[in-house]
């Protein structure tokens, strides 16, 4: 019998460990709301706080699963998500274009910027982002000691942004960019495994602003730094819009409904717009409402007429 | 006679491509010791096994208490035999729950399980084991426990294969007695194989002679070892002296002799004789020879003598004349039934 | 070097105080891990126990297939059990994805080869007579296989806590059926993958002391069912 005793021990102490485990209890059980988003906003932690925030305020868990800005779109074309948090106008139009999206409005925006080593081994600090590529992919192209360009590589939001500047750059990103030598790689990973992996190399990278901030004062001995900041290609908007019922009945609307409303409300527009502050110096998205009128270039989104739950 | 309870019908059994028991029919009857020697992977053990049903027939038939033996009887069959290996088995419980075990897979209730093992584990005068861990056991315990496990669910049958070979001679004593004992008091039909030939004859009414995959004979102990029908059985009881012959016309000639032998008998047979039913004398009798060699085993002497064939004698160190010795011409005699004639396989 | 000490030092004032975030995320682990094994084990015992005990054409490639199940590749049990609970898959309507439960069922389908392959051999393991006495004393199959599981437990409970190391540890699946959501679905594995991608080194140093932790405890545990088990044989 001592034996048996012994030898179960282990499962038993298991089981104890489930049943204490098993029990969040809360006064009144809060409903559930699918965010698809993308890693460079997720990895920033904003959306850890927003998730507490939230919970608290208005009873809603929301659900956060962070993916590229491709895997994002696809999950909730598979019914897989009630609301996408995402920053890829082009992407976004398609996606609104197929009749899965409703509701879009604009959140927030940052910019995209150019990181390398401090060192800048190709000499293109402060030039304009189609410049500063070009003469990293020559340098690279030829061989030079030291340049490298590091691409997420994984269709995200970020990726499609950095493609769009090779693209304006007048070169073909399939045949002229990707496979064209040891200088371009791509990590089909995250923003910040990406980031980590240029900080390694010591390799250019195109990142957006929060999550290059957060990685850096995480790594603060990171040879990392913004060289290029500045141009119209590299503005980062972030929309937010919920899974059409009509696709896909059960999704819940009426959460994802309140959840953009609360996103484009002033108090959601002033949580955005507070985070990081105090951690960074510096807040890490610049909310919509600081605009005056979104809806006109570059941004071309409606960011403050409340949404409404759509009629069948 | 009494009732047959096993019989086969060109019983075999094939693995891959080597067939281990060629077919095979056997009666056994109710009620007797059946003994069913031969050397190790003989298939012995195969018979057995396919008699219990543990393994499927490649061809043939059983039928058990005149019932055909199929999947679909097995386990009403079954449900009156038992069989005991030669390797000891016994599970991680105590005696008492060992002793059980068959009692409780026939549902029969708690109380008067423990009850039967109680009386069973009494008799075998191992009381005081109930409690223990049966892997706390010695080998002849553990074989009696296992044995008492098979007694307690009450068979008909009983199949043992090899049940003493792991056991020293003191164990296998208990255990040969629980034979007996089993066979007396309940008239248990056993069939059991054992390669100890001492065994055999000292448990068994009948013996069937298994040699490389065929029962070759089957007979009393008497027949068996006095009367084999071939070479092959003389060769495996103990037969020393075995000559190829040939028989015509009521003779039988070998090595230059001639005996008599029925009428009927044509072609090649085999002659064989037991070495200690050979008389080794100096009267003269019409078989003469030269002693080849003598030497000392044990109690008795062995003493080979050419003829023009070469025979074993064996005598008693007792009555064995110290006179004799290598080159000496001596005579040879016996008595006619000790003389067999048989197959020459 | 200054990084991986400081992320030690904020590891164990993580651990010390208990930081809920992380105790959330370990207990979570165990918990769903620990569901996982039991129920693989409830399936894979029985199932193990069969496989041995009945004799039937391709039986030698039904454990074989088995045992080179032991390696399949978690991402590949992530992507078949997510195509499965998809919304727009054919389990889409049981509203599994991005749940525990999701999580539980990739790891019940990651270690149950491993406990029916481990049981297999825990019971040749046995003398080929033990199963033999058990039919001989005439036990219907599924009393027999008990008897026979039960002698051999010891074996038998290593390869289940040995399946419970190999579901705790996995990443891959979870990742993708669970979808690493906070305060949900985010396990030590998941968890240490996403702190390692923000930087966050010390949680990741935190969370892979514990699950080191509870793999030390997970290989006690096996090398004392292991004990037992010799010792019970030379007994």
């Amino acid at each position: 019998m001592k034996k048996v005793t012994v030898a179960l021990s282990v499962l038993v102490v298991l089981f104890a460990v489930v049943f204490t485990a098993g029990c969040i209890t809360d006064d009144s059980e809060p409903t559930e709301l699918l965010v698809a988003t993308t890693t460079s906003l997720f990895d920033t932690g904003l959306l850890d706080a927003v998730q507490d925030y939230y919970l608290e305020e208005y009873n809603v868990n929301l659900l956060f699963t962070a993916q590229g800005t491709g895997k994002a779109i696809a999950s909730a074309k598979n019914g897989d998500a009630d609301v996408l948090l995402v920053h890829s106008p082009s992407q976004e139009a398609a996606f609104i274009e197929e009749g899965y999206g409703v509701n879009h409005r604009g959140i927030a925006y940052n910019y995209f910027v150019l990181v390398g080593p401090a060192a800048d081994p190709a000499g293109v600090k402060g030039m304009a982002p189609e410049a500063g590529f070009e003469k990293i992919r020559e340098l690279g192209t030829a061989g030079t000691d030291g340049v490298l360009f590091v691409s997420r590589g994984d269709a995200s939001g970020t990726h499609t942004a950095e493609q769009k500047i090779w693209k304006s750059a007048g070169f073909d990103y399939a045949t002229e960019v990707q496979g064209t030598g040891n200088w371009y790689k791509e990590t089909g990973a995250g923003m910040g495994d990406s980031l980590t992996t240029a900080g390694e190399l010591g390799g250019y990278i195109f990142s957006d602003e929060a999550t290059f901030l957060k990685y850096k004062s995480n790594n603060p001995d990171s040879p990392l730094e913004v060289v290029i900041a500045e141009g119209d290609s590299l503005l980062n908007r972030y929309t937010v819009m919920s899974i059409s019922p009509a696709k896909f009945p059960e999704t819940n609307i009426e959460d994802a409904t309140d959840f953009t409303n609360w996103l484009i409300s002033e108090e959601g527009q002033n949580f955005i717009g507070a985070y990081g502050t105090e951690e960074y110096g510096k807040p890490l998205f610049t909310p919509m409402n600081t605009i005056a009128d979104s809806t006109k270039a570059p941004f071309n989104i409606d960011s403050t007429t409340p949404v409404a739950v759509p009629t069948a | 006679m009494s009732e047959t309870v096993i019989e086969t019908a060109g019983l075999s059994k094939t693995y891959g491509t080597k067939e281990v028991l060629h077919p095979t029919s056997l009666s056994v009857r109710k009620g007797e010791i059946l003994a069913v020697i031969g050397p190790s992977g003989a298939g012995k053990s195969t018979l057995l096994r396919l008699l219990d049903g543990l393994e499927k027939p490649s061809s043939g038939e059983i039928r058990i208490f005149g019932e055909p033996f199929t999947r679909k009887t097995r386990r009403k069959i079954r449900a009156r035999l038992g069989i005991l290996f030669q390797k000891t088995v016994l599970f991680d419980r105590s005696v008492e729950d060992n002793i059980a075990l068959g009692l409780s897979y026939r549902r029969i209730p708690r109380a008067e399980r423990k009850l039967r093992a109680k009386e069973t584990l009494e008799k075998l005068g191992m009381a005081e084991y109930a409690g223990r861990s049966a892997r706390t056991l010695s080998g002849g315990e553990g074989q009696r426990v296992s044995f008492a496990r098979i007694l307690v669910t009450r068979p008909e049958i009983l199949f043992l294969d090899e049940p003493t070979a792991n056991l020293d001679p003191l164990a296998s004593k208990d255990v040969e007695s629980m034979i007996l004992a089993e066979n007396a008091e309940n008239g248990t039909t056993i069939v059991i194989n054992t390669h100890d030939q001492m065994q055999a004859q000292r448990l068994a009414d009948r013996v069937s002679v298994i040699l490389d995959g065929s029962v070759v004979q089957t007979g009393t102990p008497d027949e068996i070892w006095y009367h084999p029908v071939n070479a092959s059985v003389a060769r495996f009881v103990g037969f020393q002296n075995i000559f190829d012959a040939s028989a015509a016309d009521g003779t039988v000639s070998f090595g230059g002799l001639c005996v008599a032998a029925p009428a009927s008998l044509h072609g090649d047979v085999s002659v064989m004789i037991r070495a200690e039913d050979i008389v080794l004398t100096k009267t003269q009798t019409n078989i003469s020879g030269i002693i080849r060699s003598l030497s000392r085993r044990g109690a008795f002497v062995e003493i080979s003598v050419e003829t023009g064939v070469e025979f074993f004698i064996r005598i008693p160190f007792k009555e064995y004349d110290s006179s004799l010795s290598v080159g000496d011409t001596v005579f040879l005699t016996w008595n006619n039934d000790a003389l067999v004639i048989g197959g020459n396989q | 070097m200054g990084e991986i000490i400081d992320g030690f030092i904020g590891a164990l004032q993580l651990i010390v105080t208990l930081d809920p975030e992380v105790m959330d995320i370990a207990l979570r682990s165990i918990q769903v891990s620990t569901a996982a094994t039991l129920i693989a084990a409830l399936i894979a015992i029985p199932l193990g126990a069969l496989i041995y005990f009945y004799d039937f054409p391709g039986k030698r490639g039904v454990i074989n297939v088995v045992q080179t199940l032991y390696a399949l590749p978690t991402v590949i049990v992530g992507l078949v059990v997510y195509l499965m609970i998809s919304h727009s898959g054919p389990l889409g309507f049981l509203d599994l994805l991005y749940t525990t439960k999701a999580m539980t069922i990739a790891q019940v389908i990651l270690v149950s080869p491993l406990i029916i392959g481990f049981t297999i051999s825990a019971l040749t393991g046995l003398d080929r007579d033990m199963k033999n006495t058990v039919l001989g004393l005439n036990a219907p199959a599924h009393r027999a296989m008990l008897t026979l599981v039960r002698e051999a437990k010891f074996a038998i409970l290593s390869a289940v806590v040995l399946a419970f190391g190999r579901a705790i540890a996995e990443v891959g699946a979870v990742m993708m059926v669970g979808g690493n959501i906070r305060h949900f679905t985010r396990t030590l594995t998941t968890a240490i993958s996403l702190n390692t991608s923000m930087g966050e080194f010390s949680v990741s140093i935190a969370l892979g002391i514990i699950l080191l932790g509870i793999a030390l405890i997970v290989n006690l545990g096996v090398n004392i069912l292991q004990y037992r088990g010799t010792r019970v044989k030379d007994e």
